[in-house]
């Protein structure tokens, strides 16, 4: 009987999540609601990075399992892949150096991307369009932080 | 006149029974002797429910629509070192005969081609090249005690194939191939012999012989996902010889009629038969790190060439620890065509099944790869060298292969 | 000794039969999808391409804003770019930073380029009432990023020896005339692209689609999205006319991306959604 059951355990272990679809949270946080609509209950809410496994998929919302919930999300807020760190091409330094010969070129340029309105001056005399470096520096000097913008929408939908 | 017979023959005109009868080492009494391919000879060969990249040509055409990327070429170099020992057949020495090869042994590429994928591909299954040279001195024989007893071998045995394949799907989880290889083969072996007796008398024989043959080897498989992350795999093929040449030259000289050179000239136009294969494969692509395979291939029974029914089975399995590195495992056996040794019987063929392990690791880069890998076989067995003796030696066999190799898309 | 026979098989079977259960891949081939490797699916999508797309967005952007120049306020510009980097959480892509510009033009329109630079012109500012209306527009060139439409429409990948390697290798002090020239006919392309004959017209309801669905996400009513398309679709007059053509060749008539949206909104029982408009700090912060 000891056998028996202990077959049936590793059955039920073997033909649950072990083979279902592992999703990350890509969103800073994504709302699981009771059902796939959102005009349903939240029963939890997931920060961005949270393995989820994947129970069945359905238009633009997917059933998950995680943390002991389980309910809806919105398909855009999960992905296969875990999120990417933030790609930017000013924090270099210690990656750069290990992966030399790669990304060296791809550094140079940023160092001369800044420098280009120069070049790109002379160029647009001869071909006809304009380029703004200067305008594109200023947008990127714009720093906002993720969670203060996101609390700033969450204020204003709220009243 | 058989092959086999031409040796027989050559020794039989002799009065001395002592002469060895040379054959290939572990060639063509196996059916897996060189492993193929960059990925699956890490994996035991267990390939045929696998197949979606360029070595799929050689294992099942079927996989070929699963290959990832526009084109794909792969190239694959090895190192192999083989050694048969049969245990003290001469006055209590051992006879070893050894084979050290260093060979490409694959390459294979893939494109896409209308509705499907083409391929071309080109393989060593076996290839041996010996070199042997023995000395046994002091030892007694029925036919009088000998002072020195010396052989010398050369021997180079290569075999290819080479051809074209497609592939196309018929619906999303079945998919079907053909590769047609052409199969030649070359061998070239000189053998010299010479005993001294005590008495000062000797016998010198001295062979050189020289086939080639041509065959036509068409594969047929067939690929099927029947549940998601599991794949099973169906490849059919037999090779057949449509022209073959074979011709053995031998001389020999004896002491006590010293001006007689006796050289019997034997040719032969027969062809090889080769089996009915079929290798039936399933594979679990469990996550997109860790894969395991498992292969059983049925070699049917050739009677005109006395060659008994084989089943291998193999075992595979590839784990990536990361993006950039990929490990792999395998057992595989290599089981005997040949059939069991009878006592009272003479001139049988050796009868040795092999197991090996195989173990190898890639590297790699956003549109390449490098492996190195290891094979290594063994088994032990029963073997009749000697010519017209009812004997009946303990035979072992070891062999290790080494391979690199590099994989590019493009 | 029959029953663990039987039992074994039992498992074998249920191992097969959730196997079968568990959800398919949602791809064009899942049995291809589920044999590729580690080593296969780093090669998809890699850091190496994320930073050709970068580097490639910005020269195009500077070419948005050297044809139409910056909108000179900084109150607009900051919080067009909080409202951006909010709704930007949303989408599936956290490796990019989302920067935004208001661009100093009575045009009505809207640019994405790839990397994450997303401009909204100063026409379209003052045509909106309210910022669930400016987050539908954000949102709809979010989702042009996130879709990866410009980067696919071009094939930019950073490739070890491809073009957009060879991008950042020019960019970097210009190795060669030709290299040059190759990158700068690609931007060109993706400037026409932008400015004349817009994205494939399904690309355009997919962004509609997305920007409903992330703007619902986020709390923003969605049919004020709608109403917003309704308004630029009814503008008459000698003013709207050059601009409304623009429109019209770069994106599917008003009508037909007005209906796809009317789609979604049953399919998900948007109309039913109690969520706000948020006029009054749109009010505040944008004073044309």
């Amino acid at each position: 009987m000891k056998k028996v059951a202990l077959i049936l355990f590793f059955s039920f272990l073997y033909s649950s999540p072990v083979f279902a679809q592992e999703l990350y949270v890509k969103s800073i946080k994504a709302k699981i609601l009771d059902r796939p609509s959102l005009r349903s209950k939240v029963l939890n809410v997931l920060p961005r990075g949270t393995k989820v496994m994947e129970v069945y998929r359905e238009g633009k919302w997917v059933k998950i399992a995680a943390r002991g919930t389980v309910g809806w999300v919105s398909k855009y807020l999960v992905s296969k892949k875990p999120p990417m760190k933030r790609v930017s091409l000013l924090a270099r330094g210690k990656s750069l150096r290990k992966t030399s010969r790669r990304r060296a070129s791809a550094f140079t340029s940023v160092a001369a991307a800044r420098g280009l309105t120069d070049y790109d001056r002379a160029r647009a005399g001869r071909k006809g369009y304009v380029v703004d470096f200067a305008a594109l520096d200023k947008i990127d000097s714009i720093e906002i932080d993720e969670a203060a913008a996101l609390k700033f929408i969450e204020k204003g939908v709220s009243k | 006149m058989s092959r086999q017979f031409l040796n027989v023959s050559v020794s039989l005109s002799l009065v001395l029974s002592l002469f060895f009868s040379v054959n290939a080492v572990a060639d063509e009494n196996h059916y897996k002797n060189l492993l193929i391919g960059e990925r699956p000879a890490g994996m035991a060969g267990a390939y045929t429910a696998v197949s979606d990249s360029p070595e799929g040509a050689f294992y099942n055409p079927a996989g070929l629509v699963y290959s990832v990327g526009k084109s794909l070429s792969v190239s694959v170099n090895a190192y192999n070192n083989s050694r048969t020992t049969y245990d003290g057949v001469v006055g209590g020495s051992d006879w070893t005969r050894n084979s050290s090869t260093l060979v490409p042994n694959y390459f294979g590429i893939v494109q896409p081609w209308g509705k499907g994928k083409i391929a071309f591909s080109y393989a060593v299954p076996d290839v041996v090249e010996e070199d042997q040279n023995q000395e046994f001195t002091n030892f007694s024989t029925s036919s009088g005690s000998i002072k020195s007893f010396n052989i010398n071998l050369s021997e180079v045995d290569k075999t290819y194939k080479f051809g074209p394949s497609y592939a196309q799907k018929i619906n999303d989880s079945l998919s079907i191939g053909g590769t047609l290889y052409i199969h030649y083969r070359q061998v070239k072996r000189i053998v010299n012999q010479y005993v001294y007796y005590q008495t000062s008398n000797y016998e010198w024989n001295n062979l050189n012989y020289k086939s080639t043959e041509y065959g036509i080897e068409p594969k047929l498989g067939v690929m099927w996902s029947p549940a998601d992350k599991i794949s099973l795999g169906l490849t059919l093929s037999k090779n057949t010889i449509f022209s073959s040449h074979s011709r053995e030259q031998s001389t020999e000289n004896k002491s006590a009629t010293p001006t007689k050179n006796e050289t019997v000239v034997r040719t032969s136009d027969d062809d090889r038969k080769f089996p009915l294969t079929a290798s039936l494969g399933a594979a679990w692509f469990a996550s997109e790190s860790f894969l395991l395979t498992c292969d059983f291939d049925y070699f049917a029974e050739v009677s005109s060439e006395n060659r008994a029914s084989v089943v291998n089975f193999a075992l595979g399995s590839e784990y990536y620890s990361s993006e950039e590195y990929a490990w792999r495992a395998g057992f595989y056996t290599n089981m005997a065509n040949t059939p069991e040794v009878d006592s009272g019987g003479m001139n049988q063929q050796d009868n040795i099944d092999l197991y090996g392990i195989t173990a190898s690791v890639t590297r790699f880069t956003r549109s390449s790869a490098m492996t190195f890998g290891v094979n290594y076989a063994s088994g032990s067995g029963d073997a009749q060298p000697i010519s017209n003796s009812t004997s009946i030696f303990d035979a072992s066999t070891e062999s290790f292969t080494m391979y690199v190799s590099g994989s590019f898309s493009y | 000794m029959n029953s663990l026979k039987f039992i074994s098989l039992a498992l074998a079977l249920m191992m097969f039969v959730s196997c079968a259960a568990s959800p398919a891949n949602v791809t064009d081939d899942p049995v291809k999808e589920v044999r590729k490797r580690s080593s296969q699916k780093a090669m998809e999508i890699s850091h190496g391409d994320v930073e050709a797309e970068i580097q490639f967005g910005r020269e195009l952007a500077a070419r948005i804003l050297g044809k139409y120049r910056l909108y000179d306020n900084d109150t607009a510009n900051r919080y067009v770019n909080v409202i951006g980097k909010g709704l930007s959480t949303f989408s599936p892509r956290p490796e990019l930073e989302f920067k935004f510009g208001i661009l100093n033009t009575d045009m009505i329109n809207a640019f994405a380029s790839p990397g994450g630079y997303i401009f909204i012109t100063k026409g379209t500012l003052e045509i909106i009432e309210n910022e669930a209306q400016l987050a539908g527009v954000l949102a709809h060139e979010i989702a042009h990023i996130t879709e990866r439409h410009i980067v696919r429409e071009l094939d930019i990948k950073g490739r070890d020896d491809s073009a957009a390697a060879g991008f950042a290798a020019m960019l970097g002090g210009g190795t060669s005339e030709t290299i040059r020239s190759v990158f700068t006919q690609i931007v060109d392309k993706a400037s026409k692209i932008l400015f004349e004959d817009g994205l494939k017209f399904s690309d355009e309801i997919d962004s509609d689609a997305l920007s409903v669905m992330m703007i619902s996400n986020a709390g923003y009513n969605p049919l004020a999205y709608k109403k917003l398309l309704e308004d630029i679709a009814k503008k008459k007059g000698a003013k709207y006319k050059k601009n409304k053509k623009i429109l019209s060749d770069t994106h599917p008539s008003f009508k037909d991306r007005i209906k796809a949206i009317n789609k979604i909104i049953a399919e998900e029982g948007l109309n039913e959604l109690d969520y706000a408009n948020v006029k009054s700090r749109y009010k505040k912060y944008i004073k044309l």
